[in-house]
């Protein structure tokens, strides 16, 4: 069956255009509003009669509600196809292959997410491994203590005839080969044991932090009115790994610091009375811009704009440090976005917001407000150091013109536009020719 | 006339098996395990054949074969480096600095003496 990950938001979209309450939607169609809620939120599938009754009431065909989860699974099927090496004409094929049998399309799209995933697995262990320090010097050891043994053991079974000196000697050498070679292997498996119990794969802190932050849906009440001991007390509840630990509780002082400046009610009656327009907001209650956009992020799940809301805060060197994610637009967490994105722009012009419409290769359209604002107070000698931080919203804000808007990307690898002047490495999805221009890479 | 190879290695169990393997075959085996003052020792002992481990204390194995191949005299000795199995990064930047073969660890004693022998019969 396609997956239905975009059929809840068109749903609830459609229903918002028609200003018709959710509750009069839920009784027309037969079913209860907490159901149709989760169903607006993707966290229940639909099909069939009620996603027929549900089109009907909407007065839209119900193919228009499947079309954004149809192009969505075309995507991954097609990506999926495109890494293996088949020709444009099989890819040609996917659409058919969707619409004749939804179900085998479905397994190839969630068993090329699991490659995916495990090829994430692999590029952080390896990254782990050159980055790690600590692992790299621990895998020496283990390396060094095994030739040792093996090099004794060698010399011990190929001369029967060896001088008692040397003999005692290797044996010696040995004994303590074989202690620091069990503690080593030992520490090993405890490392690696760690790393599992942290999720799948070997996950980097920023993905173990990450996840804890989704986990919580980025809403944390108890910081609303709360202490650093609060901090401390949810970061005990967290992660294992003292690296994403360290993480996640720079997110959570971020966090409460944001609290004080931006109570949450304030926030919430502001929006009632003014939108979600982060500029406008931001100019009336008279708050930083980035802190605005944090608090928007950390909405109660029960708020009718949080499934409306995505946040990526980076660096100046574009790592992330936030993320909170939105259904239908991809937020890197290790990889690099679309360098079109207002957050990148942003960068370039500190200080002055950027704010633009943004449509995707599926058609989608979203609205992002990025601003890059430094992370510390300048010191004279020493190198800014910015975090930009973008914020997109799926409905649109009020103050932006109504212009075509930009089209971007999620990432260069598996995007289909062709003639990007900002494309840095060639898509998946999309042939490369044989002659590149000199003046575009691909 | 006895060849010498300088074994730069920390390992000191590595370094008695090694040079056990080495002697026996009539190498004059001479080791250093301080990464931080090996150049010392390969300016005293001007060895025929060195023999050098990636990770040592105070000074990177790639360090000290930087500065051996950017000495005026001595500078084409063969440098048989020891590396981590599997660390692909590290065999690409021995080879840009010039080194003449690696063995990953764990290595046999015999292919250790039969790459020695034959990077000495290359300079000769």
């Amino acid at each position: 069956m396609p997956r239905s990950e975009l059929t809840g938001t068109r749903i609830r979209e459609r229903r918002l255009a028609l200003r018709m309450r959710q509750a009069d939607l839920a009784r027309a169609a037969g079913i209860s509003a907490s159901y149709l809620n989760l169903i607006e939120h993707n966290k229940r599938r639909i099909a069939g009669k009620l996603l027929a009754d549900i089109a009907t009431h909407l007065e839209v065909d119900y193919t228009e509600l499947m079309r954004g989860a149809d192009q969505a699974l075309l995507e991954t099927v097609s990506a999926a196809g495109a890494a293996t090496g088949l020709n444009e004409d099989a890819l040609t094929q996917a659409e058919g292959l969707i619409r004749g049998f939804p179900s085998w399309a479905g397994l190839i799209a969630n068993q090329a997410e699991q490659i995916a995933a495990l090829e994430r697995s692999v590029d952080a262990l390896n990254d782990r491994l050159t980055h790690d320090p600590a692992l790299a010097e621990a895998m020496h050891e283990v390396l060094s203590t095994v030739s040792a043994v093996r090099s004794t053991a060698s010399i011990l079974a190929s001369t029967p005839e060896i001088d008692p000196n040397w003999l005692g000697r290797f044996h010696t050498n040995l004994d303590e080969d074989s202690r620091r070679l069990a503690d080593g292997a030992e520490a090993m498996v405890s490392y690696f044991e760690t790393q599992a119990r942290r999720g799948p794969g070997f996950l980097a802190p920023t993905e173990v932090a990450s996840a804890f932050l989704d986990s919580a849906q980025h809403h944390f009440p108890k910081l609303e009115t709360g202490s650093e001991a609060d901090v401390e007390a949810l970061c005990a509840e967290g992660p294992e790994d003292a690296n994403a630990r360290t993480m996640v509780r720079t997110a959570l002082l971020q966090y409460l610091h944001d609290t004080r400046q931006l109570p949450m009610q304030i926030l919430r009656d502001a929006i009632l009375d003014i939108g979600v327009d982060p500029l406008v907001l931001a100019e009336e209650l008279g708050v930083p811009l980035d802190c605005l956009m944090r608090r928007l992020a950390a909405l109660p799940p029960d708020a009718p704009e949080t499934s409306d809301i995505g946040l990526l805060v980076i660096d100046s060197a574009g790592a992330a440090r936030y993320r909170r994610p939105i259904s239908g637009f991809a937020l890197p967490l290790v990889t690099a976005g679309c360098p079109l994105w207002p957050l990148y722009q942003s960068l370039a012009r500190p200080h002055y917001p950027v704010q633009s419409r943004l449509t995707l290769p599926d058609g989608a359209v979203f609205d992002a407000t990025a601003i890059a604002l430094p992370a510390k107070r300048p010191r004279p000698g020493t190198p800014d150091v910015l975090h930009a931080t973008m914020l997109i919203q799926r409905m649109p804000a009020k103050s932006l013109p109504a212009t075509r808007p930009l089209a971007v990307g999620v990432t260069c690898r598996v995007c289909a536009r062709t003639n990007c002047t900002a494309r840095r490495e060639p898509s998946l999805l999309t042939p490369v020719p044989d002659h590149p221009k000199a003046d575009t890479a691909f | 006339m006895t060849k010498t190879v300088l074994l730069i290695e920390d390992e000191p169990n590595i370094i008695v098996a090694i040079s056990f393997i080495l002697q026996r075959a009539g190498w004059r085996v001479q080791t250093h395990s301080d990464g931080a003052n090996a150049m010392e020792a390969v300016t005293r002992e001007r060895p025929d054949v060195i023999v050098l481990d990636v990770m040592l204390p105070g000074r990177s194995g790639f360090d000290i074969l930087a500065d051996i191949r950017a000495q005026d005299t001595g500078h084409d000795v063969p440098v048989l480096m020891l590396t981590a199995k599997g660390q692909t990064k590290d065999r690409a930047r021995a080879e840009a600095l010039g080194v003449t073969q690696f063995m990953t660890k764990p290595f046999a004693n015999q292919a250790v003496l039969e790459a020695v022998e034959a990077l000495a019969g290359q300079k000769a």
